[in-house]
């Protein structure tokens, strides 16, 4: 039986020579074809470039090929710096943040009717009724939103959604305004389960003139506070509020104040043109009031 | 006592001041209510006399009615059907604020005033 095996063994070896003795090999013979024409001997390529590097090395490669990457995006603050920075921002001059703003200096807005991408049917309204409030007190003259909201329901004016900046020039020709007003809302909700409530929305203001931006920031706000945000005017008429409807409505309210609180001043306030040297926040910002008791 | 009673009066006095140009009274409101929902014609006419007063009785830092409220009040009345009264208004919003010309010509022309 033992021999038996062991014969199978033997010969199954002798078997597989003499298969691969007698197979035809996939070799490509065109360069021995061109060197036995020419002469000259076939070229044989060592790759000599190999190194082998130690864990420690590839830890030191990988992280100095991650600190190029970041120095090429433009991020070459320090983990410290930029928490630092996250929460104080570097103060940059108004004049330099809006230069635009103070060579044009615009004295009539017109606010598009907002593009709602919440899931609030009348955000637009709050927003714009809010919007339109807080840049009058700053000092500019802005369409009334009341016949926004009745040009909006005629049809003869579209919302921010399909009008595109470059169009801009169109408004001053119709309403003989300076700037326009975009704005996109992103969320107004308050969850059931919480207490806090959010708002994020993108303001671009773009002059009539040049088409140029002469303000833009995107804010995400929450206001997190058993303080209710808004003061409502008490009148026993059919207009009051309902009770859903006051704390959006003063997010609304005082997103619009925090939003536009760095705004250069405009020409009906008496720091117009005085404001330049004054603080300046980021475009991109989050802003959150947390006044809850602990 | 003295000291107490001038700390007192200068706390009431910048507590009564106000920043704002302008005095909305119920503003917010009444246009939440104008732009979220339609307005019946008996409702219409209580609107119109509550936003009488932000026209009529303009407070604030300019003494002025703000920007835009003519405009608006004078939307309004012609709404109501008061023509005469409406363009009124409309002439004193290009009045106080000039730069509203362009489109009060245009709503004058669109409304036939």
């Amino acid at each position: 039986m033992l021999l038996g095996i062991l014969f199978m063994f033997a010969s199954c070896d002798v078997a597989k020579k003499v298969i691969d003795e007698n197979m035809p090999q996939e070799q490509d013979a065109t360069e021995d074809v061109i060197s036995s024409i020419t002469g000259e001997k076939k070229e044989t390529i060592e790759d000599t470039t190999i190194t082998k590097l130690s864990k420690k090395e590839l830890k030191k490669l990988k992280k100095e090929r991650e600190r190029q990457e970041k120095i090429a995006a433009g991020d070459t603050l320090g983990f410290v710096e930029k928490t630092w920075r996250k929460y104080f921002p570097k103060k940059v001059d108004r004049i330099i943040s809006f230069p635009n703003f103070y060579t044009q200096q615009p004295k009539s807005i017109l606010i598009l009717y907002p593009w709602n991408r919440s899931k609030n049917k009348t955000a637009p309204e709050m927003y714009l009724i809010n919007l339109s409030k807080e840049l009058s007190q700053k000092g500019y003259y802005v369409v009334p939103p009341l016949i926004i909201f009745d040009k909006y329901q005629e049809d003869t004016l579209s919302t921010a959604q399909y009008i595109k900046p470059s169009e801009a020039k169109k408004y001053k020709q119709e309403y003989g305004v300076d700037a326009v007003m975009f704005i996109t809302i992103y969320t107004l909700n308050k969850p059931w389960w919480s207490t806090n409530i959010n708002s994020v929305a993108e303001y671009s203001l773009i002059s009539t003139s040049t088409t140029d931006t002469l303000f833009y920031r995107k804010a995400d706000f929450s206001y997190d506070s058993p303080i209710p945000p808004y003061k409502v005017n008490k009148s026993k008429d059919t207009y009051e509020f309902e009770p859903r409807v006051i704390p959006l409505f003063g997010t609304c309210f005082q997103m619009q104040r925090s939003v536009f609180m760095d705004f250069p001043y405009g020409p009906y306030h008496k720091k117009h043109l005085k404001d330049q040297k004054k603080f300046s926040y980021p475009k991109e910002m989050k802003y959150k009031v947390d006044a809850r008791p602990s | 006592m003295k000291k107490i009673l001038i700390i007192t009066f200068t706390i009431f006095v910048l507590s009564s001041c106000s920043n704002a140009l302008y005095k909305y009274y119920d503003y917010d409101n009444l246009l939440y209510a104008y732009g979220s929902r339609n307005i019946s014609e008996k409702e219409m006419r209580k609107f119109v006399k509550k936003y009488a007063r932000i026209v009529d009785k303009p407070k604030g830092k300019r003494e002025l009615p703000p920007p835009g409220a003519c405009a608006e009040y004078g939307y309004l009345l012609f709404l109501q059907g008061k023509t005469t009264e409406a363009k009124e208004y409309l002439v004193k919003e290009t009045v106080l604020y000039p730069e509203s010309q362009t489109y009060i010509d245009a709503l004058t022309k669109k409304l036939g005033l």
